[in-house]
């Protein structure tokens, strides 16, 4: 040990002493601040230390075959006989060399971050309370699969034996993987991989669901370098007879590469389960929107991260077809210990996202009912995919559909929401809400808490709290270690590794709430609360409560931005403007989502219709418009192969973007959203600027009704749309709608408007019949006597469905 | 501890170039403890035995011994190593190292106990002269001072068999003269196998020598017994004829202009010329000798 001890110490001191060393060293920082500087803080301090980590993992990659080779290298030769000639073993040796070198990459990696985070905190970036945490984050993100470079640049040293060769091999690999022509299927062996590139430092629950699969990713890095050394030392010694091991620890050496053996094999298997767990299952044949539920009791149960729940429902058969099964989506860490249909048991198969019950003992025929009872545990797994935002490491993100709402729980971290998996439910488009009762009890361990749930009281029984609800709103509970904030506005929780930023975002949202609240709701509570969650994409609401998510201002795509402006008429050329939005259409960007997540919420809106083929998630979809007769040619293009962080695709919406909601919900929310800015800041004159441009994307088609070739809205500048459009389609029937309810408002006054709503919620709730555009049209004319033009007349069907991206 | 060396054979193979080399030819030799040289021109297959013996090499055929311990045995060469101090002819460094951490490296290498390593190494910079540049780096000295430094190196742990390869190559002539004293000294407790060209060096230190000429042995004796082989075969004249050199019956030794005429210092078997005196052999003249005789 002693011998170990020496060897490392002047081993380690050979690398640090190196000029080469020096300049990586000093790279290192220069590129730390580099990230630092440029970036722009989105995702919060988190993501900036993924961000840092990533590019210090991708660019160090050929210094360290560069750095550490001729270490290894320089052994090679007679002139190096003295060093053979000594009882010097090459495992010890090489065991040295790789101990040395990682705890001098270790500590300059762990000096550079602790130079950053100590400048970041001095200039207020990051609160000094997130020091730690992030700085442990830094670390454990950096250092596996740093040591893993060290340990292949070393093997690949000892058998190619010449430091050109090394750092040549290496850095053509990390170039052609940056380049893309390893991407995505090579870049599990190299750092520049999906698993630590879309890593979610989450604000609120750390690594949260990333959890398993980094830490499995990262087991298997360090898993690979006794495998890596051991086999590159056999080499070795064939190579050069000089080296080689005593006998007399050749079976301790066999130990040890069995042992190698068994730590990367498993840690690839653990991996891969991690990975495969992770991946979403493939799309199955199944029932969409055949069952209407009509009853329902959930009882569900949490200890441990273990869930219990029990189900009784009873199910309506609107399919207008006789069916022998049920299938109901149900998360796959989920898997079912009893089911019963009308009294009976039946057998339940696991299919992807899905469980089939079946057969039923007897066929429900169209129109029929059929009661059931389920019961189910397990501990629910998050894919990836729901909660990921950035795909990919290009910038046209390629297709990937996720669940509307996820729940997720973590060592302290809870977050429970109607519309997820966990609670079985029908494969439908519409809200999990039951037609007629609905009764939801949830039963939490206090030693858990504490918790934040939109349910009216929590009972206490024992150890549980346990929350109940009928016709539950989508956001059930909430739980985490929270820094909270009272204000005015009412108190507010956000995550620990949050900044400031965020707390000024959970106060306009807790104002726009308290606003829409008072105009809105016949008796608003007497105080709100604002939550950040960990994984939901928009608001969630639930009551008094309303959950967000840490990006959401980052997410609004024209908060700030350049566009290019080109005339190709005159010649001149191209002229770039930056376009900077007032703190009133930051507000207003908020209200929208304030005012659709509520009204989704209160009423049921008609949803884009599940499809059965689901996609890859590494390929991009690219529709023509459609001709007259409304078909459109789509290419699928590939953006690389399937791999364990590529899965494979899952059921998705027909919509191609997540946010693309109905119109006629999203035109409600506008409206809304431009009157609750009107209350909460005043901006008249801002939003008659909004309201302006609406007609301007309005009035053309509607000064050219039938007109076909009105496309007018895909072309118009950033600048020139209004807060709340959607970038790709459907603008022309949005506009429709947002300037026919405006002027709603303007002749009616906004007590009808409120009256309007509420009236729809009545007739529509979740859970009823979803409201229609038609239907809203009677609904206008029979109730308040006004015209509301259809959307058909203004805005051709093709431009309705347009799929341009 | 003694050196056994058994009809040992080296060939070095190039499967690229198809040739082979026989470095080492059918080669015997008992070496006992003391001071021990081996001579032979570029190419005999010096540095081959040396590294042979030192574990570096694995022999073609034959078979050698360090002590009781077969040079290529698997087991038996970690024992060996154990006893081993060896400078080879060209020596690199760790140059990021001062004298004393690469001295120090060393010493943990070949297991010297913590507490005598300061002592050890105090001693080994003393007798090489490096006590005042211990702390500077290697790379900062000049080539005579690595060769110290090399010696020092091999010293360290006290080993039994001490093989050295042209060490006094590159030296200037005051390094050379206390380098051979070092090394008698250090033959008096242990075996010191010394390569080199230069016969002054072995004929100044050495007792027994073998001479080595294209892997085969020429000589393997005492200092005595080698000169002996040219004893009345030395002859030294002195005439202005200079027909003399182009002669091949004799071999020219030296030569010296002088105001008689030129001097000649020359190896024959019988008396060259009228006016030669036979003259004392020296050990450059036996080496000579006997190179000269395999050639003819």
């Amino acid at each position: 040990m002693r011998l170990f001890i020496d060897v490392t110490v002047t081993q380690a001191i050979l690398f640090a002493r190196r000029p080469a060393f020096v300049i990586y060293a000093v790279l290192m920082l220069v590129l730390t601040g580099a990230v630092i500087f440029t970036d722009n803080l989105s995702g919060g301090s988190g993501a900036l230390v993924v961000r840092v980590s990533n590019n210090i993992l991708f660019f160090q990659l050929p210094l360290l075959a560069l750095l550490i080779s001729p270490l290894v290298v320089q052994n090679k030769g007679p002139r190096k006989d003295w060093l053979w000639t000594t009882p010097l073993e090459l495992p010890l040796l090489v065991l040295s060399q790789f101990v040395g070198v990682g705890v001098v990459l270790c500590v300059t990696l762990a000096l550079t971050g602790f130079l950053a985070l100590a400048f970041l905190t001095i200039a207020g970036t990051v609160p000094a309370g997130n020091v730690v945490s992030l700085y442990g984050y830094y670390l454990l993100l950096l250092l596996p699969v740093t040591l893993a470079a060290a340990g292949a640049v070393i093997a690949m040293a000892l058998l190619a034996r010449n430091t050109y060769v090394v750092t040549a091999a290496v850095a053509a690999v990390s170039a052609l993987t940056w380049l893309g022509l390893f991407m995505p299927t090579a870049t599990l062996l190299t750092p520049l991989n999906f698993t630590l590139l879309t890593v979610d430092l989450n604000p609120v629950a750390g690594l949260g669901a990333e959890r398993p699969l980094l830490f499995s990713f990262l087991l298997f890095y360090l898993g690979c370098i006794p495998l890596m050394l051991l086999l590159a030392m056999a080499g070795h010694t064939r190579l050069d007879r000089r080296s080689g091991w005593s006998p007399k620890w050749r079976r301790g050496f066999a130990g040890l590469a069995l042992l190698a053996v068994v730590a990367a094999g498993g840690t690839w298997q653990y991996y891969s389960v991690n990975a495969g767990q992770r991946r979403v299952p493939p799309p199955a044949a199944a029932q969409t929107d055949v069952w209407e539920v009509v009853d329902v009791e959930q009882n569900a149960t949490l200890k441990r991260r273990t869930l219990q729940i029990g189900t009784r429902m009873r199910l309506h058969n609107r399919s207008g077809e006789a069916q022998a099964m049920v299938d109901l989506g149900l998360n796959p860490g989920l898997h079912v210990t009893a089911a019963s249909a009308d009294g009976e048991a039946v057998s339940s198969q696991r299919i992807g996202e899905l469980i089939r019950l079946g057969p039923l003992p007897s066929t429900v025929t169209a129109g029929g009912k059929i009661e059931l009872e389920l019961e189910y545990t397990g501990v629910p797994i998050l894919l990836r995919e729901d909660y990921q935002l950035a795909n990919a490491i290009t910038d046209g993100d390629p297709v990937s559909y996720r669940q509307g709402y996820v729940s997720f729980v973590g060592g302290h971290d809870l977050q429970w929401m109607r519309d997820s998996d966990w609670l079985s439910w029908p494969r439908t488009a519409g809200p999990h809400v039951a037609g007629e009762n609905h009764r939801l009890q949830i039963a939490l361990s206090r030693s858990d808490g504490p918790f934040h749930s939109s349910s009216a009281f929590g009972a206490l029984t024992g150890d549980e709290i346990v929350f109940a609800w009928d016709k539950p709103p989508q956001f059930l509970v909430a739980g985490g270690v929270y820094r909270h904030d009272s204000s005015a506005e009412g108190d507010t929780w956000v995550g620990k590794l949050s900044t400031g930023q965020t707390t000024t975002t959970a106060r306009k949202l807790l104002r726009l709430r308290r606003a829409l609240g008072e105009w809105l709701e016949p008796f608003p509570p007497a105080a709100y609360q604002a939550v950040e969650l960990p994984y939901v994409q928009g608001i969630a609401m639930g009551g008094s409560l309303l959950g967000f998510p840490n990006k959401i201002e980052s997410s609004f795509s024209y908060s700030s931005t350049s566009v290019t402006v080109s005339d190709s008429s005159s010649g001149a050329p191209p002229e770039v403007k930056t376009v900077h939005t007032p703190a009133a259409a930051a507000e207003l960007n908020l209200a929208v989502e304030v005012g659709r997540a509520w009204l989704s919420d209160e009423l049921f809106w008609p949803r884009n219709e599940l499809t059965r083929s689901g996609n890859l998630r590494s390929y991009s979809v690219t529709c023509d418009l459609p001709d007259d007769t409304g078909n459109q040619e789509c290419v699928r293009e590939s953006l690389g192969g399937v791999n364990p962080q590529a899965p494979d695709g899952r059921w998705g919406e027909e919509s191609e973007s997540q946010s693309d909601v109905a119109p006629l919900l999203q035109a409600f929310a506008v409206v809304v959203a431009h009157e609750l800015v009107l209350t909460v800041t005043g901006e008249q004159t801002f939003v008659e600027e909004e309201l302006s441009k609406w007609n301007g994307i309005a009035l053309p088609d509607l000064e050219s009704l039938g007109n076909t070739s009105s496309f007018m809205p895909e072309f118009l500048l950033p600048e020139q749309l209004p807060i709340g459009t959607w970038s790709i389609r459907r603008n022309c029937q949005l506009a429709h709608f947002v300037i026919a309810l405006n002027g709603f408002k303007s002749q009616l006054g906004r007590d009808a408007l409120a009256d309007l709503i509420a009236a729809l919620a009545q007739a529509h709730p979740p859970g009823g019949d979803p409201i229609t555009e038609e239907a809203m049209r009677r609904f206008l004319q029979d109730s308040f006597g006004y015209e509301l033009p259809p959307s058909e007349k203004a805005c051709t069907p093709g431009e309705a469905r347009t799929s341009a991206r | 501890m003694n050196i056994t060396i058994d009809d040992l054979t080296k060939v070095y193979r190039s499967k690229f170039y198809r040739t082979h080399t026989v470095a080492l030819d059918h080669l015997s030799l008992d070496i006992e403890m003391g001071m021990f040289g081996l001579l032979g021109p570029n190419g005999a297959g010096k540095t081959t035995l040396m590294r042979v013996l030192a574990t570096l090499l694995q022999p073609t055929s034959g078979a050698a011994f360090v002590g009781d311990w077969k040079v290529d045995d698997r087991n038996q060469k970690w024992e060996i190593r154990a006893q081993l101090g060896y400078l080879p002819q060209e020596i690199q460094m760790y140059d990021n190292l001062s004298a004393r951490e690469f001295l120090a490296f060393v010493a943990a290498l070949k297991c010297v106990p913590a507490e005598e390593r300061g002592r050890q190494i105090g001693k080994m910079l003393e007798l090489t002269g490096l006590s005042d540049a211990a702390g500077r780096k290697i790379r900062a000295y000049s080539g005579g001072m690595k060769r110290r430094l090399g010696v020092a190196q091999a010293l360290i742990g006290n080993p039994k068999v001490l093989i050295v390869d042209e060490p006094t190559a590159g030296l200037d002539p005051q390094e050379r003269v206390r380098f051979r004293n070092l090394l008698v000294e250090l033959a008096r407790e242990r075996l010191v196998l010394l390569s080199s060209h230069i016969t002054e060096d072995i004929a100044q230190t050495c007792s027994r020598l073998a001479v080595l000429d294209h892997g085969q042995l020429r000589f393997h004796g005492s200092i005595q017994t080698l000169l002996q082989t040219t004893a009345g075969r030395v002859w030294e004249f002195t005439t202005v004829d200079h027909a003399v050199q182009e002669r091949e019956d004799f071999q020219v030794v030296a030569i010296t202009h002088t105001e008689q005429g030129i001097h000649y210092r020359v190896l024959a078997e019988d008396k060259p010329i009228a006016d030669a005196v036979p003259a004392s052999p020296t050990v450059e003249d036996a080496y000579l000798w006997l190179i000269r005789s395999r050639d003819a």
